[in-house]
Formats: structure tokens, sequence, C-alpha cells
């Protein structure tokens, strides 16, 4: 692992939390399929004057849907942000790499 | 000219314009999956978990500046997409009494057009990382790589979700 270096100024967190995780994937979960199924409602039902997007069918698939997309995205922002596990089996040994850009090679 | 001539017009043309749309949404779909899963995500789930590291914040810019780069191709593909989609509803003579298509296009106009136009500042306007590290501002640079893992972490379930869902829909259509 790289030591820093205390004449550069540390880097500003990132401010992703597990309960910011939480509320975005239930607000997606709701706002998601309830802007589709309206949308489906104002076409179907409204536009065209079918009544089937009324029925019980789609309804209850929206809901499965939401409750569904709530658990998957949570799920996937803290795996995908480090959030999940201990990290017990990372290991981060110093190594020496050349990077091909110029622009992110250090100072000499 | 009514949209009737148009059709009648490109109506001899349906067949190639429907290939260069499903052309065009597999490169939206697929293009950066494998620098996504096997590049970026492992640099940045390091960087979380250790995010004082000098290595590992030099390794996720310059992961982010070649992402940036590669998404090039998705945001290629993206606009042939919107051309083509409006092409084949007219010359295929599509109307609104396609429920699965009406449900496709509100995942379209209200998902992806939203998430691409934010991926499109990200990634080239004035979010682009290596821009921004070549006019020296470290806050901005940071600012904006914080933005775009947000933005990447927000985004990953919905661009996995509802691609599969257009796909589903486009070829099954079930209502």
């Amino acid at each position: 692992m790289s030591m820093p270096d205390p004449a550069e100024p540390a880097p500003a967190t990132f401010g992703g939390r597990p309960r910011h995780y939480l509320r975005i994937s239930i607000g997606l979960g709701l706002g998601l399929p309830a802007y589709l199924y309206g949308g489906m409602v104002v076409i179907e039902y409204l536009i065209r004057g079918e009544a089937w997007i009324l029925g019980w069918k789609p309804v209850v698939a929206a809901i499965v849907f939401a409750a569904l997309y709530m658990r998957l995205s949570y799920r996937w922002m803290m795996d995908l942000d480090g959030q999940l596990g201990s990290g017990s089996r990372w290991s981060l040994p110093e190594r020496i790499v050349r990077l091909p850009e110029r622009g992110h090679r250090p100072e000499v | 000219m009514t949209i009737e001539s148009i059709r009648v017009a490109l109506a001899p043309w349906y067949l190639q314009i429907k290939f260069v749309h499903l052309l065009a949404v597999m490169v939206w779909i697929w293009s950066t999956s494998v620098a996504y899963m096997s590049y970026l995500v492992p640099v940045f789930k390091a960087w979380r978990r250790n995010p004082g590291d000098r290595g590992l914040i030099a390794m996720r810019d310059w992961v982010m500046d070649r992402f940036d780069e590669g998404v090039i191709y998705e945001h290629v593909a993206f606009p042939v997409i919107l051309v083509t989609g409006p092409l084949l509803y007219i010359a295929g003579g599509w109307s609104t009494g396609a429920a699965w298509l009406m449900l496709k296009l509100l995942v379209v106009a209200g998902v992806m057009v939203p998430m691409e136009l934010c991926d499109y500042y990200l990634s080239h306007f004035g979010g682009n990382k290596r821009r921004i590290r070549g006019s020296d501002r470290p806050q901005r640079h940071e600012a904006m790589v914080h933005a775009h893992w947000w933005f990447l972490l927000v985004t990953t379930p919905a661009v996995a979700v509802f691609s599969l869902l257009i796909v589903f829909l486009a070829v099954t259509k079930p209502i």
C-alpha cells in the first residue's frame, strides 16, 4: 500500500453511505414503476380507452417489480461500492506500474 | 410531406433500418461491459476500501480516463438508436396499439435518455476527467470522479434491468 505524501492535500472523501444507497433504491424502486405504470395508464386507458391496464395483473406486476428492484438495487450498490464483505481477502502489495498516458506519469 | 408519404418511402428499407438499429443496440448495451466489470469496478472497490492510497488513486484516475474514452462507442450508438427507432416506427406502420412498444418507448424516453445525457456530460463535456486534470484543477477533478462514481452506482442496476427489459419487449412482444 502506498504511503500518503504529507505535502499533498488529502483527497476529498466520497460521500456515499449505505443509508444513501437504501434511500436511492427505495426512491427509484417506487418512482420507476410508478412512472412506467402511470405512463401506460395514460397511453392505454386515457388515450386508447383500453381498460386492461387497470386490471390486477399489471398492478401486481408493477408492485413485484418495485419490490425486486429495491432489493436488487440496494444489494448491487453496496457490492459495487465495496461495502459488502470484510475485504480481508484483498491484499494491496505495492508495485511499480508504468501507465502509458503521459498525463498519469508522476513528475520527475 | 406527410407521415404516410414518409412511410411509403421508408417501407422498402425496413429490414435494412432494423439491421442498423439492432447493431447499434448491441453496441450500446455491451460495448463497455467488460471494461466496467473487470477493470473499473475492481479498482473503484479497492479505492473505496482504501481512499487515501495514492497508488490506488493513480490507478483509479487512469482507469476512469480509459473508461471515458471507451464509452465513446456507446455514445455514438445511442443517437443511431434514437434516429433509427422512429424511422422503424414510421416505416413499419406501428401505432400506440402495440403496448409492448409503448412500454419500451417509455423506458427509453424516461429512463435511458436522461441517463445518457448525464453520461455524455460526465464522460465527454464538463465532466471529462482527462481535460480537467490537464487544466490543473485537482479539486474539480476529484469532484467529477466522485460524481461519475455516484452516477455509475445509481445507474448500474437500472441499466441492467431496463436494457434487458427493452430487448425482452422487442423480441417477445408480450403485450
